[in-house]
C-alpha cells in the first residue's frame, strides 16, 4: 500500500471516530513506562553481509575462538514511555491514539571476530517514535476491570545506528525512516476510583522501512516487535466503579 | 546453581510483602508447546523442519491486590527435531535443544468479575540448556547457562472454589552466544542456539489460599 492511501485510511479513522462524540462518551488521558524487547529485529545491513559475512545482522554477529577475546553482543533490548488518548464510546467502543518514544538500554554492544578473525568492536543503536491510531472493543467486567483490544496503525519514525571497527576493516552508518507499520494493543485497566486506572498492555507493532542507503551502506528500520507498558489512566468522566 | 535458586526465592520471597486477606496464593501445574525452537526458520534462505518441544512445569503465584508474583520451575522435552532441509546455512543440520528454566514473573491481574483473571507481566527466566546441534562435521552437546528476560499474558479461571484452569503466553527473548563452528572456511564457533520464542500453557491451579 502506498503512503498516501495509509495517511488517508489514517484520517479516515479519525473522521469515524469523531462522530463518537454524539454516543455517550468519556474521554481519558494516560501516561506509561515499559519494555521493548528485540528492538530493530535483526538489524541486518549491507556492511554487515558483504563485508563481514554475516546476512542475519546481530542475530549472526557473534562468532568466539580460543584465544579471541570476544565478548557476546546482546540483542536490543529497549525501554519504551508515552502518552495516550482515549474515547470510550457507546460503552463497548473505542478510539485510541498514542504518542510513544522506545530506546535501546541494554544490548547492542560486544566484540566478535571479522573474516579475518582479528577482534571486531560491534555496536548497533535505534530509538524510535511513533503515533498510533487504533480502533476497538472496551469491555467492562464488572466495574472494577476494563479489558481493551484495538488495532490499527501508527506513523513511526526511527534512527538505527550501528559501527563495526577491527585493525582490519572499519564502518558503519546512520539510518533514518519512517513508515506506517500496523499494531495491535490487549489492555487491561483497573480502576482505583471512578476515575483513575492503573493499565498493563501488550501491543504488537509490524512493519519496516523501505531499504535506506547511508554513504555506501544500506539497511531497512524494522518496528516490529511486542512492547509491554505500564502505567495509568485518567478518565474526565466517571467510567470506572459507579460509572457506566 | 543452588545459589542461583536461593536467590531466586530470596527475590521472591522479598518481592512478596504482606499477603492480606482477600490476595490469593496458588500452585498450578501446566502442559506446554513450544514450536520453532531455535528460532531457524529465522535463518536467511533455509527451508527448515522446525524444532517442536513440549513443555511440564509448575509454578507457585501470589496475588497481591491487582499484582502478582510468579516463580517456575519448568522442563522442555523434544517432540521433534529441527533439520534444516537445503543445507542453506553454512554446515547447520539439525537441532535438538532443550532447558530446564526457573521463570520469575511480576505484572497486574484484571478480576474478570468473580469467575477468573486477566495478567499480564514480565519477567525473565535463569536456564540450563541442553540438548545438542549437529553440522556437517562435528556434534555439539550443549550445557549452557542462560538468563533470558520475557514477558506474559494469561487468563486464569475459576472453576470451584479450590480449583481453576489458566491458559497462558510467554514470550521469551535469550541465546547462549556461539557454540558450534557451521562454517568450514574458518575455525571460529559462529552459531549461537537461539531458546527465543513464544510458549503456550495450560495448566490447572489450585488455591492454596
Amino acid at each position: 500500500m502506498s503512503n498516501r492511501k495509509i495517511i488517508i485510511a489514517a484520517a479516515v479513522l479519525l473522521l469515524l471516530a469523531s462522530p463518537a462524540y454524539a454516543l455517550k462518551t468519556v474521554v481519558s488521558l494516560g501516561a506509561n513506562l515499559g519494555l521493548a524487547p528485540d528492538m530493530g529485529g535483526n538489524l541486518r545491513s549491507g556492511f554487515q553481509e558483504n563485508v563481514l559475512g554475516v546476512s542475519n545482522g546481530i542475530d549472526g554477529i557473534n562468532r568466539s575462538m580460543d584465544g579471541a577475546d570476544t565478548e557476546k553482543i546482546n540483542k536490543l533490548l529497549g525501554a519504551c514511555g508515552g502518552i495516550d488518548f482515549k474515547v470510550v464510546f457507546a460503552t463497548y467502543f473505542l478510539f485510541r491514539m498514542q504518542a510513544n518514544f522506545a530506546m535501546n538500554f541494554f544490548g547492542g554492544r560486544g566484540a566478535s571476530l571479522d573474516q579475518a578473525e582479528n577482534e571486531l568492536k560491534a555496536e548497533y543503536s535505534l530509538w524510535i517514535v511513533d503515533i498510533p491510531f487504533m480502533l476497538g472493543a472496551s469491555i467492562p467486567f464488572g466495574n472494577i476491570v476494563r479489558i481493551s483490544l484495538c488495532g490499527g496503525m501508527a506513523f513511526a519514525y526511527g534512527s538505527y545506528s550501528n559501527s563495526f571497527k577491527s585493525s582490519a576493516v572499519s564502518g558503519g552508518a546512520t539510518f533514518d525512516g519512517w513508515t506506517f507499520p500496523w499494531v495491535i494493543m490487549l489492555t487491561g485497566e483497573y480502576f482505583f476510583r471512578e476515575d483513575i486506572a492503573i493499565t498493563a498492555t501488550l501491543g504488537y507493532y509490524n512493519g519496516a522501512t523501505d531499504t535506506i542507503k547511508s554513504g555506501s551502506d544500506y539497511s531497512k528500520i524494522d518496528f516490529a516487535g511486542f512492547r509491554l507498558n505500564i502505567g495509568f489512566s485518567y478518565y474526565f468522566v466517571n467510567i470506572g466503579r459507579k460509572g457506566t | 546453581m543452588i545459589k542461583a535458586l536461593i536467590t531466586l526465592f530470596i527475590l521472591y520471597a522479598a518481592l512478596c510483602p504482606s499477603i492480606r486477606a482477600n490476595d490469593n496464593i496458588g500452585l498450578a501445574a501446566h502442559l506446554g508447546l513450544q514450536y520453532d525452537v531455535g528460532n531457524l526458520s529465522s535463518l536467511p534462505g533455509a527451508q527448515v523442519s522446525p524444532q517442536i518441544n513440549v513443555i511440564l512445569g509448575a509454578r507457585v503465584k501470589t496475588d497481591i491486590r491487582f499484582a502478582f508474583i510468579q516463580l517456575g520451575l519448568e522442563q522442555s522435552f523434544l517432540a521433534s527435531e529441527g533439520e534444516i532441509l537445503n543445507n542453506s546455512y553454512g554446515g547447520l543440520r539439525k537441532t535438538s535443544i532443550q532447558y530446564l528454566a526457573f521463570p520469575l514473573y511480576g505484572g497486574l491481574n484484571f478480576p474478570l468479575r468473580d469467575s477468573g483473571k486477566f495478567y499480564i507481566g514480565a519477567g525473565g527466566a535463569w536456564m540450563i540448556g541442553s540438548g545438542y546441534v549437529k553440522s556437517s562435521t562435528a556434534k555439539k552437546n550443549l550445557r549452557k547457562i542462560v538468563f533470558s528476560h520475557g514477558l506474559t499474558a494469561g487468563v486464569q479461571i475459576r472453576l470451584t472454589r479450590d480449583f481453576g484452569l489458566y491458559l497462558d503466553w510467554e514470550l521469551l527473548y535469550g541465546d547462549t552466544g556461539p557454540v558450534i563452528d557451521i562454517d568450514p572456511a574458518h575455525d571460529w564457533k559462529n552459531f549461537t542456539v537461539d531458546y527465543s520464542g513464544n510458549r503456550f500453557h495450560c495448566g490447572v491451579f489450585y488455591y492454596v489460599k
